[in-house]
Formats: C-alpha cells, structure tokens, sequence
C-alpha cells in the first residue's frame, strides 16, 4: 500500500435512510417492506455466520419465521459466542424509574456517545426496540436483577444521566446469550435451523454481484464445503484481536468479515476501536488475554503514580510499595487535570491520560504500564463493608489473576481494546453494498459512531437480530423468487471459492518456516498498540503502515504451520486468522491516517483543542469512510456516506 | 506479592483422533511466572514444542476469563485444577510449585468422546437444551417485561442456576460421568420463573429422556459435581430435577 | 402404560425406585434391629423367652407373614436390580478411567463404596437366610436350650462361631456404611431437599446408620463374648 499517494475516492454510498420525521422512519419502512409469503419462507435458504447475541438472535428469529437456516459457529456450541462474556448491563428505553428516560433520550445519549459519527436514523430504531428487547428476554427467562417487589432493578451506566441498564449480576451478557441460544436450540429441534458447530467461514461466495454462499473449513477433518443461500447474514464479531492482546476471546477473529470485504463488501470506520480503561495490566510477555475489570469502580477508586520518575522507578523494581508512597508525592493525575470531573472522566480520556503518565516514565509495575487505582480513600470514608459489599465481586475476581489484595493494597489498571466500532458498512436495512449480504451486531459499522456507551452493544446485537433484520431481510428476499434462485453449491463460482480456500491452506502449510503463527501476532499487537493505539499520529501511523507490510511478509515467507488440513488443527486455524489480521491492521491504520480529526476512540494527536481534548472537525469529517478492496497491492478506495444530524446539534466534549 | 518463575513438568494426554488410542507424554516447561495462567503456560509449551518440530497439544479454551465454558482440562484428577469456583483459564501458575508434576487429562465420558488430546466433543449438551431447554416463545410476542412480578428470592435462585457455563465439569467429576447438574440447572433455572413454569413437566421428561439417551451415567449423589462446578452450582438443582421429574411423570397427560 | 415402562427405565425412574425401596427397608431394619436388641437381656431364661417370643409372634401371623415376606422380596429385588443396572450403566458412562484418581467433594468414604457394601451385604443376606430362616435343624451340632431347638438356640448357636460373629460384624458395620449415605440419598433423589431440614435430615439419617449398624454389630459381639466367657 502506497500512503503517501492521494486516496482513491470513489462513489458516495447512500444509507437508503427512509424518508418521513425520525420517530416515524422505521414504523413507516416496516410497512413500506415487502413481505414474503409465510408458505413461500421454508423455500429460502439464509446463512447466518457466528451465533452471538446478533447472529444467535438472527438465526432463532429467522427460523422461528419459517425460513431455512443453516447457522455457522467456531466453537463447539453456540452457546460460547463471545457476546457471553460481557459483564455490565444492557440499556433499554423503558423509564422503569421514572427518572424521565425516553426512546429520545436514549437515542440522544448514544448519538453524543459516539461523538456524532453514528446515522440518525439507526439510532432511534435503536433505541425503539431497545423496549421490546427487555420484554422478549423476559419471556425468555432471562434473570434480570429484581427488587423485592418483584419488578425489574436498573442501574446507571457511564454517558448517561438516568439508570436505565438491566443486569444479571456480573453476567449479563452471558444470560442475554443463553436466552438467543436456547430460541436457537429450540428452532434447531424443530428442524428450521440447520446448526453448524466447529466450522469457520473462510470465504464467500458472490454470484451476479449477490451474496449466495460461503466456504467453510471443516475444524475437526479439515474439510473445506460450500453452503449456498438465498442471503448470507454475518454475526462473526469485532477485529479488536488485530492488537493481539485484547478483552476480546483468543477466538475472536475477523476472518469471516475479511473475506466479504475481499469479496467486494465495504468495510466502515475501521480505525474506530475502543479502549477500556481500566483492565488488568500486561505481566509479562506471555500473556495471553486482557481481563476487564467494571468501569463502576472508578465511583470509588482514585487514579494515581508516584509524582517523580524516580519514585516510580523504585515502584517498578519493588524497593518502593505504593503504601510508603506519602499523599503529597501522589500525582492524581485525572483529579487534577479535570477538577469537574475527575475519576469519572469518559473511556477515552480516562484511557489517553493513563497513557500519557506512564509515557513520562510514572508507570509502575514491573513493565512501567500500569496505574493505580487506589480504594483506600473509600475504605477510610466507607468502611471495607461498603466497599465489599460495592465491589466484592471485582475485588474477587482481581486477587485471583493478580493474587494480590486490593483491599490492603492498591489496585494496578491499564487501558485495553476492548471493542470495534467499525466494520462491515451497513445501509439502514443492515445490508451491505454487496446485495444479500446482511451484517448484525459488532461485525458492522452502524450504531455507535466513534465511540461505544457502555451496554449498548447487547442492545445492538440483539436488537439487529431480534427486530431489525427479520423485517429487512424478508423485503430483499421478497425481489427474489424463490426456486428460479436455488443453487447447488456447486456452481464455478462455488468451486473456485473452495478451490481458493484449498490454495491458502496448502500454501500455509508449505511455508515450513521457522516462526509459530503466535510469534506473528504478537509482533503485530505491538506495532498496532505502540503506533495505532491510544493517540495516534501522522508519524506513528505511517510507521505502523511501513511496519505492518513487513510482519506480513515475513509471515508469508517464515510462519511454521504444523500438520495437515485434513485433521483437528488449532494451528492452522491460528494462521489463517493471523494472516487476515495482518491484512486487516493495515486498512485500520490507513482508516486512522485518513482521518485527522480526533473523535471517540480515535485521537488524532494533531486535532486537539489547547486542554489536550479530542477536537472533531465536523466540516471535513462528518462522513463514514467506507473502503473498498482494490486488490492486495493497491490502495483501497474510498467511499464516503454522508452523516446528516437533523434533529441534534453537534457539541464539542469538555469534562474540565 | 512477588512473581517468580517456575519449572513444571507436565504429563499430558495425546490422542491423534477419535478412533486411535491415546498416550500420556511427558514435557518440560521451564522458567514460567507464576503469574501466568495455566493456559498461558500450554501456549508456552506449544511454542516450544514447535520449536523443537513436535505437534502442538491441542485443548480448548476461548474467552480466557471464565464464562464461555470452553475449556476443559482435568489437572491433576480435578476438573479445572484446584481451587474451587474457577475454570481452567482462571487457574494460575502459582498454584503450583517449582519441580511440580502435572498430569492434564482430558474430560472422561463416553458421552464426550476425545476430538484430539484434551479436546472433547459435547454436543450432547446441546443435544439436551434442544430437546426443551429453552421457553416457546417467538420474538415479537412478548408482554411487557414487567407485567408479571417476579420475587427476588425465586429470580435470585433462577439465576444461581442459570450462572451454569455449560463446560462439562460435572460430567468429568462424576464418577458415573452423570450429566444431572447440567440438566438440573437449566430444569431449575426455568421452572423458578413464571415465563418457565408452562412447560415445565413436559420439559424435564424430554431433557431427562434425552440426557438418558446421550449415555451419561445415573446420580449416586457424591456431590462431586458441586464440588467441581466452576460457578458453584448447587445440588439443590438436582433434587429439584428429581422432584419435577416424579410429579411430572404422575400429572402429564401423556 | 408406556409411561410406567419410560419412568422405570430412565435414570431419575431407577434412582427413584432404589429411594423408594431403600427408604421402606429402613422401616424393616428398625422393627428386625428392636427385635434384636431382646437378644441384649442379661439373664439367658428371660432373653430366649423374650427372643423366641418376638420370633413366634412373626411366626403367628401365618399369610400376613408370607405377605409381609413377599413384600420384603420385592423391596430387595427391586433395590438390587436397580443398583445392579444403574452400576452398570455408570461403568459404561466412564469407560476411561483418570490417572490420577482423586475426590473434591464434601462426602465421605461411605458414599463412594455402595456398590461394594450393597454387593457383601447382599452375599451376607444369602447367609443370614440360609442359617436363620432355613437353618433351623439342618444343622446338627445346635443344641436345644429347652427341648426343642428355637430360633434361640439357633442364633446362640451360630453367634458363637468365632468366623461366623466375624463375617456378621463385617456386614454390620457394612450396612452403616450402606445406610451412612443411604439415608440421605433417599431424600435428594426423592427431591425432598431444603435448606433448613436437608442438614437435619443428613444428621439424623448418620444417627440411624451408627445406631443399627453399631447396634447391630454390638449384639453380634455380646452374644459372641457370652459364649466365648461360658
């Protein structure tokens, strides 16, 4: 990829937004929708990959309408989609509390979130079936928290001012999880849905310009199949693995999306990724997974390092513990720089600053990555019940990966990616520029602009596969007769997807290098979180861009793939993955040069106002950059969509 | 407390496949900090074992955190390893000593047979939840989630249920290889809550036919599987089960 | 009627009817163990009396005994095929054993071995009816305490053969084991579990197994003591 050439600009993309007020937009296009005849829908056949809240909720709604579904997953259940992993709380419109939330609020709330980068339009819908989402869970058996009077409990997240989060304990994404998986399970002895576990899509099938199948790889005998469809929906995920160390699960990959974007999809914003700040810091290099730890800590806990590089120092080789350090040499960085606010600054900032500090050499922990995040403050103020009782489940959670004690000694945070904004890019009616192909949940762009609110992904997941994409799949497949569009699979283009996949595999497996797939990514998370991470630069990026080609090429020449395709085998399974990452990191950093303006997750060095805030430039950059696949060597090109806010005014963020 | 690095050395279960008889095989991993986990020690292992042009071990693992119920390694004859309440991905290094030997097997039971080395095929769960773990409910028709209360104690107890991860430990704890935890959390998850209670007789007959059907073991209430479980289930589920399934046997029509 | 079949052959069914069974042959210990304890009167006049007095009250129910007895049959044959099946079928689940073989639950020993407590109780009752029941007369070195040989003379007999006291203590302290984790294991398998009685249930039915198996085992070993001090 030539960067310093002039980027390619291709046709503007249209989002096919409807027309009509916003509150009125989705009502108005549900019944503008074509519909399918209910005898006619077993005759289509629909893909769904990935079984997470989006595409687990997609596959059981898609089936339960009648359709035949044939539902891909990585795993060995369904039910291990990593959508199970998240902790806090999924937001929903429902003004339970009566503390004047609203389906606007909501929507409004997000919109800001994610700095005004996100589609008015999508946004409400949103937050429209953000309601019905509850209910459905409900009925379901999901066990949300209640109070004693049986009726449901909310609590406030971060970027709003009215509790409208419903929890299950620490693991309501995994309830939220079980309950699609149990309707997938259900529809799966019924016979509508076809499931498919242990297999990995590895390409897709494009015929005439539509989406009509996919290629697979077998994970247990190797081998590789053709599925055809009528509509092939992605749920597979984010790409946030691309850094290698992440919140993400070592299974999560961008595999599925990469090979639609090679196909001919666009792939949307992808230098938005998020980073959480407060996540168990990196011990050591072999690590092999970030552990988040709830944002809700920073109501009580004080951010802090040793005020001098010396202190730090002693910190960091173990002469010095954090309880000797005197209140007048501790450097409350965020308290200090944002007297308003203070710990409770936003993701970003609270993230930015944590790099900032450890940069001047403040760090501590043995790496010099890590701050403090100290509750003896609270316990003085509280009592350790109430702080027990506030965050004994956190506190449990981070002796056991730490085995220290953060009730005596303070705890040790580092910021970590933890989701993607950005992916496959979507029209209102969550189809791509590629016809039938659909994308759900984190693996496309739409709803969260530059930056995520905390439990708003669950709401999307589930509300694109519960209530958006059962209605919008069904007035594209009704264009498409049913039987004159049946395929075989075994089409030329069917064979030559396959022949493909076979091609790479085996080119894989006769590299016979030195290096282990794992040495790759590792290279490459440190490339992308030193250049591409926190605060980006002109300079750093384009030394990402120089740098990333080259792990690429080593890769190609030097990676040491074991054994055979035909066979249960997690290292090639691990080397096609790297191989699309490095693919990936690339467009990301190339994303992240094009755009210089700073705005949620993104933070362009260069656009900051005089307080060191993320400075947008909504003249120039108020669009969605779309990137088309031009060929391996070429420069992608670029097409923008143009956001329009016709019902909030756009606001610059200050948290002094 | 301070990290050190420690040396292990591991006896671990190789299979090839299915079909082929498997061996235990001894490896050397040294210099790891005993603040990596478990898993992180097997990748280390990996790594050196490619090195050394030898196939790496295959296991399951996923999440890394202890949710998704992917990993599946009995340490030492304990599912999980030591320590109560955690997965294998939770387990960490300086739960072991310098020079220790670790034996790592692969969960035993006929109805999870081995894939390769510790991985192991548990379809038949998801076998079970198909066969009526799950409420008749299609997206779109729900009342408002509020219409019916539901008291803290009985959604507080659904949800102890409900925490099950699906990762088999107390299947692989058993020694009747009986999978009556697993089917008696979903059984008792759903049946505590009012959306549940429907369909509960005809569930419990249909998951307890279908667990019979996948060939796990009978109940002999040793408690292990408590003991076992990562998230703490408690056997209390299964005499719920037991209970449901003898009144669902006397009332159910058919 | 294909419920009746699918209950009995499923495992909760079988379990259920071991519970069942097994719970109705604790009844039967106590009555048999009160009746044994008759056996701990010191004086040997008023002991045989009371002894053959409880054995011929039995006798004198003539149909309700053979009932009662069909009915014991019954309890036994249901609860020993069904563990026989159940064992079966557990060994079948866990083909392949573990290296290392290790327990991390909260129960005892007593709970990991029914099968073989069960299995030498079982050898043990093939005794006990043979010599007891069917024994009386066969044996021709019993002599008659007053006359005519009693189901008296026959117990003093053979509880003062040292191999015989032995292998009976064995089996009592056997069916301690057995009823250690019987007693509550009739309960959780019925699902009659609480958290407020399950703990006094689990008490209580330790308190029953020490009382009839050590009670037992202590009326086998006075009696053996007795004839031994003669």
């Amino acid at each position: 990829m030539n960067y310093n050439a002039p980027v390619t600009e291709g046709a503007k993309l249209d989002g096919h937004i409807p027309e009509g007020p916003l509150a009125e937009k989705w009502t108005k296009h549900k019944f503008d929708l074509k519909l399918v005849n209910p005898s006619n829908k077993r005759k289509y056949r629909i893909i769904v990959v990935g079984t997470g809240l989006g595409g687990g909720a997609a596959a059981a709604s898609l089936g339960e309408l009648g359709y035949k579904v044939d539902c891909f997953c990585i795993q060995d259940s369904a039910r291990r989609a990593h959508s199970i992993a998240a902790q806090g709380g999924i937001n929903a419109a429902k003004n339970y509390q009566n503390d004047g939330d609203s389906v606007y609020r909501l929507f409004y709330d997000t919109i800001k979130g994610g700095d005004y980068r996100a589609r008015e339009a999508n946004v409400h819908r949103l937050a429209e079936v953000s309601r019905n989402i509850i209910d459905q869970c409900v009925a379901q058996g999901v066990p949300f928290a209640r109070d004693y009077g049986g009726l449901l409990d909310n609590r406030s997240f971060g970027g709003a001012q009215v509790s409208r989060t419903f929890y299950a304990r620490g693991q309501t994404g995994q309830q939220l999880l079980l309950g699609a998986y149990q309707s997938l399970m259900r529809q799966v002895h019924k016979g509508t849905v076809n499931l498919h576990v242990r297999k990995e899509m590895l390409d897709l099938v494009v015929i005439g310009g539509k989406a009509r199948g996919i290629v697979t790889r077998d994970l247990v005998t190797g081998q590789i199949e053709t599925h055809w469809a009528h509509a092939v929906v992605l749920g597979s995920g984010g790409y946030g693995n691309t850094f290698f160390l992440s919140t993400n699960a070592r299974g999560s990959n961008c595999s599925a999306a990469w090979a639609a974007y090679k196909k001919g999809a666009y792939f949307a914003n992808p230098c938005y990724t998020q980073i959480h700040p407060t996540c168990i810091p990196v011990h050591g290099d072999q690590q092999s997974k970030l552990t988040l730890m709830s944002e809700s800590l920073r109501n009580d806990g004080r951010v802090w390092v040793p005020r001098t590089k010396e202190m730090a120092e002693k910190v960091r080789k173990g002469e010095l513990t954090p309880e000797q350090i005197k209140e007048e040499d501790r450097y409350y960085y965020l308290e200090e720089r944002y007297p308003s606010f203070g710990n409770l600054v936003p993701r970003d900032v609270a993230s930015r600053n944590a790099k900032m500090v450890c940069d001047a050499g403040l760090g501590v922990e043995a790496s010099g990555r890590a701050v403090f995040l100290d509750f003896s403050e609270a316990i003085g103020r509280l009592g350790e019940d109430v702080v027990r009782q506030r965050y004994g489940n956190l506190f449990h959670m981070y002796e056991k990966i730490t085995a220290q004690n953060p009730y005596k000694t303070p705890m040790k945070i580092y910021p970590a990616i933890h989701y993607t904004m950005g992916g496959l890019w979507v029209d209102y009616d969550l189809m791509s520029n590629l016809e039938g192909l659909f994308v759900v949940g984190e693996a496309n762009f739409s709803d969260h602009g530059a930056n995520r609110l905390g439990a708003s992904a669950l709401m999307q997941g589930l509300a694109d596969g519960y209530f958006v994409l059962p209605y919008t799949i069904g007035g594209y497949l009704a264009t498409m007769p049913p039987k004159a569009t049946e395929l075989t699979g075994d089409e030329p283009e069917f064979r030559e997807a396959a022949k493909g996949v076979r091609e790479r595999i085996q080119r894989l497996l006769s590299i016979n290098g030195t290096k282990s797939p794992l040495e790759f990514h590792k290279a490459l998370g440190h490339i992308m979180w030193d250049n591409v991470g926190m605060a980006r630069t002109e300079e750093s990026l384009k030394r990402a861009l120089d740098e990333i080609p080259k792990i690429r090429e080593d890769f190609w020449k030097n990676v040491k793939v074991y054994g055979k395709n035909e066979e249960f085998n997690q290292n090639l399974e691990t080397a096609l993955r790297v191989a699309d990452f490095l693919e990936l990191a690339e467009l990301l950093a190339y994303d992240a040069l094009q755009r210089k303006e700073s705005c949620g997750g993104h933070f362009r060095e260069e656009s900051q106002t005089a307080e060191g805030e993320a400075l947008r430039q909504d003249d120039k950059f108020a669009y969605v950059a779309a990137w088309e696949y031009t060929g391996a060597d070429s420069n992608p090109a670029l097409h923008k969509e143009d956001l329009k806010f016709e019902n909030v005014h756009l606001t610059q963020r200050s948290y002094k | 407390m301070a990290e050190k690095n420690i040396s292990v050395t591991l006896k671990v279960w190789r299979q090839a496949s299915a079909d082929k008889p498997g061996k235990f095989e001894t490896y050397k991993v040294k210099d790891v900090s005993t603040g990596s986990s478990f898993l992180e020690m097997l990748d280390i292992l990996n790594e050196e074992l490619q090195k050394e042009g030898k196939e790496p071990f295959a296991f399951d693992n996923d999440c890394r955190e202890g949710i998704c119920g992917m990993c599946s390694l009995v340490i030492n004859g304990v599912p999980h390893g030591p320590g109560r309440g955690i997965t294998t991905c939770q387990l960490h290094m300086r739960s072991f000593k310098d020079g220790d030997v670790i034996v790592v097997e692969p969960w035993r039971a006929s109805a999870f047979p081995v894939i390769r080395d510790c991985v192991v095929n548990r379809d038949a769960f998801d076998r079970i939840i198909q066969a009526g773990g799950f409420t008749n409910i299609n997206a779109g028709s729900a009342q408002d989630a509020n219409a019916i209360p539901i008291g803290k104690a009985d959604a507080d107890a659904a949800m102890d249920a409900a925490a099950c991860i699906g990762c088999g430990a107390c299947v692989a704890a058993c020694k009747n290889a009986s999978a009556m935890l697993f089917v008696s959390a979903k059984v008792t998850h759903l049946a505590r809550l009012p959306q549940g209670q429907v369909e509960k007789r005809k569930r419990v007959l249909a998951m307890v036919a279908q667990m019979d059907k996948e060939g796990f073991g009978n109940c002999t209430n040793q408690y292990e599987c408590q003991a076992a479980c990562p998230k703490e289930i408690s056997v209390d589920c299964i005499a719920k089960m037991n209970r449901e399934y003898l009144s669902a046997t006397v009332v159910e029509p058919a | 009627m294909s419920w009746i079949f699918k209950y009995v052959n499923s495992s909760i069914g079988k379990k259920q009817l071991m519970a069942v069974t097994g719970g109705c042959l604790l009844g039967f210990l106590l009555v048999h163990f009160v009746g044994n304890c008759t056996l701990l009167i010191p004086d040997e006049a008023a002991r045989a009396e009371a002894f053959n007095k409880v054995a011929d009250t039995y006798a004198s129910l003539k149909f309700l005994l053979y009932v009662a007895e069909a009915g014991l049959v019954v309890l036994f044959g249901v609860h020993i095929v069904n563990a026989l099946r159940t064992w079966r079928e557990n060994r079948a689940a866990r083909a392949a054993g573990y290296e290392v073989q290790t327990r991390v639950g909260d129960k005892s020993l007593p709970s990991f071995v029914m099968i073989y407590t069960g299995t030498f109780l079982l050898a043990w009752l093939v005794l006990h009816i043979l010599t007891f029941k069917f024994g009386k007369g066969v044996f021709a070195d019993i002599i008659p305490h007053d006359g005519q040989i009693t189901l008296y003379d026959v117990v003093s007999f053979w509880f003062s053969q040292s191999w015989y006291a032995a292998i009976y203590v064995i089996a009592m302290l056997c069916l301690g084991f057995h009823l250690w984790h019987g007693v509550g294991s009739v309960f959780q398998t019925l699902g009659l579990r609480h958290p407020k009685y399950t703990p006094i249930i689990e008490f209580c039915g330790k308190c029953y197994a020490a009382l009839i198996g050590g009670g037992n085992a202590i009326i086998v070993i006075t009696c053996f003591l007795r004839e031994a001090c003669k």
